[in-house]
């Protein structure tokens, strides 16, 4: 009786312990459960992460506020106007979007973030509402308004995932705006920082300074310039170097509306540059003058109109 | 009555595994809503069916996107969770705030079982403040919504299995 009661628990815990050791070892079964849960349930997230925006956007516009009674009275002048609060806010980032995309000359394709990891304690990724049939390929930066915000990793006909810059396994070359010093942004799966490590350790890194994506190879995933974070503090790590610490651009708990880039503004041809050919100069050659017979007057002294008479002498 | 007890069981959990992922995490509070539910559930269930509904979800949050943990990991888990939740419920008084206590602190435990296997599966795991706040976020919020879960529980799931004791001769 007992061994039937447990009959199902110790079949469904083999199956589970399975699926970890699968996990594990790689392969194509666990990716292809995932791909097979993430095409049944993007559906439902989609739809769900829709209907919770409104309230998600509220508590978020309410919670920015340091005074209380500001507080409780915008929620009381906001709480019938959800729509409008959250169509305001979107207005706003679809208008740094478009600036960031005029600047840049980008195409994106947009989307909204409709769901962030489940079970993760990181902020590792978020799940986007475009998918391949809107073009939306893996291996695309993700931006929004305020800047760099990650790359496209597993992509379904609906839906993206989005790895993000505080991923712990994120990794993105950038350039130190007022240096030009190149360094590597690693996340630390807190979104709240992000990590710097400077090529050249002795190189002028300062807090406020700006970082900048250095750019990929054709642009892809992540075109160059792009913002990145500012550098929010430098500390000692303890064995002799700096540990930088960069303030992400975007906010990366925040993330609504997002730009997937598709594709950079066309590449102009490039040709080679080569050194200009020298030309050598023709030496400078001293002839000497020909002896003027009307310079006699000049050779002895005389001057005034005598002298510029040839052959008089006064 | 028992298919219209799974039946919202089931629905509540995915309930929850959508609401973990459009609603919960965006606040930025690292709180596990379906172990809650889970465990909760479980306690007016028999023990196969606890496992299966445990696996079930734990399953579900595997798989959701965007998936970033262990495969298998929470089903393996949640199905020992649910599992234990049932078989034990006889165990706690029945009294609301001694069930919450329970339901709370096995869905705590659960989600620290899994922060372990993350860590034995190697992957990066922020140990510290954070982590522990988390913890204790888990067991805060898991109290308030378990206490906040029971009458719905019992209304719609009706009076909770007894345990077989035995036939008197």
């Amino acid at each position: 009786m007992a061994s039937r009661k447990r009959g199902a628990v110790v079949v469904l815990g083999a199956t589970g312990l399975t699926l970890i050791l699968l996990d594990l070892v790689g392969g194509q079964v666990p990716d292809t459960i995932r791909n097979v849960g993430a095409s049944a349930l993007s559906p439902l997230q989609t739809v769900s992460g829709a209907i919770a925006a409104p309230a998600v956007g509220w508590i978020e516009a309410t919670g920015n506020f340091a005074s209380g009674e500001i507080r409780a009275a915008d929620w009381q002048e906001q709480a019938p106007a959800i729509t409008q609060v959250r169509g305001d806010q979107r207005t706003a980032e679809l208008d740094q979007l478009l600036g960031l995309l005029n600047t840049a000359d980008l195409t994106v394709v947009p989307g909204r973030v409709v769901a962030y990891p489940i079970i993760s304690l990181d902020v590792t990724n978020v799940l986007v509402d475009t998918g391949t049939d809107d073009g939306v390929d893996a291996d695309r930066a993700v931006i929004s308004g305020q800047g760099l915000v990650g790359r496209t990793t597993a992509v379904t006909p609906g839906t993206a995932e989005v790895k993000l810059l505080s991923a712990p396994d994120s990794a993105v070359g950038g350039r130190i705006l007022r240096t030009g010093q190149a360094c590597v942004v690693v996340g630390t799966g807190d979104p709240n920082f992000l990590s710097v490590r400077v090529l050249d350790p002795l190189a002028d890194v300062q807090i406020g300074d700006s970082v900048i994506a250095f750019g990929s190879k054709d642009g892809r995933p992540f075109p160059p310039d792009l913002p990145i974070g500012v550098v929010s503090a430098i500390d000692d790590d303890g064995a002799g170097g700096r540990l930088i610490r960069l303030e992400p651009a975007a906010n990366l708990t925040g993330l609504d509306l997002v730009g997937v880039i598709v594709s950079q503004g066309d590449r102009a041809a490039r040709a080679p540059i080569a050194p200009e050919p020298v030309v050598p100069e023709e030496p400078e050659v001293y002839v000497e003058p020909i002896p003027d017979p009307g310079f006699v007057g000049d050779q002895f002294g005389f001057t005034g109109a005598a002298a510029e008479q040839p052959g008089v002498v006064q | 009555m028992r298919w219209r007890a799974r039946t919202v069981a089931w629905i509540a959990v995915i309930l929850a595994v959508l609401l973990q992922g459009a609603f919960v995490t965006r606040l930025g509070i690292p709180f596990q809503l379906t172990p809650v539910v889970v465990v909760v559930a479980a306690m007016r269930m028999t023990r196969n069916e606890a496992a299966l509904l445990g696996f079930g979800a734990g399953l579900l949050l595997d798989i959701a996107p965007p998936a970033s943990g262990v495969l298998g990991a929470q089903a393996f888990v949640l199905c020992l969770a649910a599992y234990f939740a049932s078989a034990n419920q006889h165990l706690v008084p029945h009294v609301w705030w001694a069930r919450a206590l329970f339901a709370a602190g096995l869905s705590t435990l659960a989600q620290a079982l899994v922060l372990v296997i993350q860590l034995l599966a190697g992957q990066p795991l922020p140990l510290g403040v954070g982590t522990g706040m988390s913890i204790v976020w888990q067991f805060a919020i898991g109290l308030l919504l378990s206490l906040a879960l029971w009458p719905a529980s019992k209304a719609t799931m009706g009076p909770q299995p007894r345990r077989r004791m035995g036939v008197a001769p």
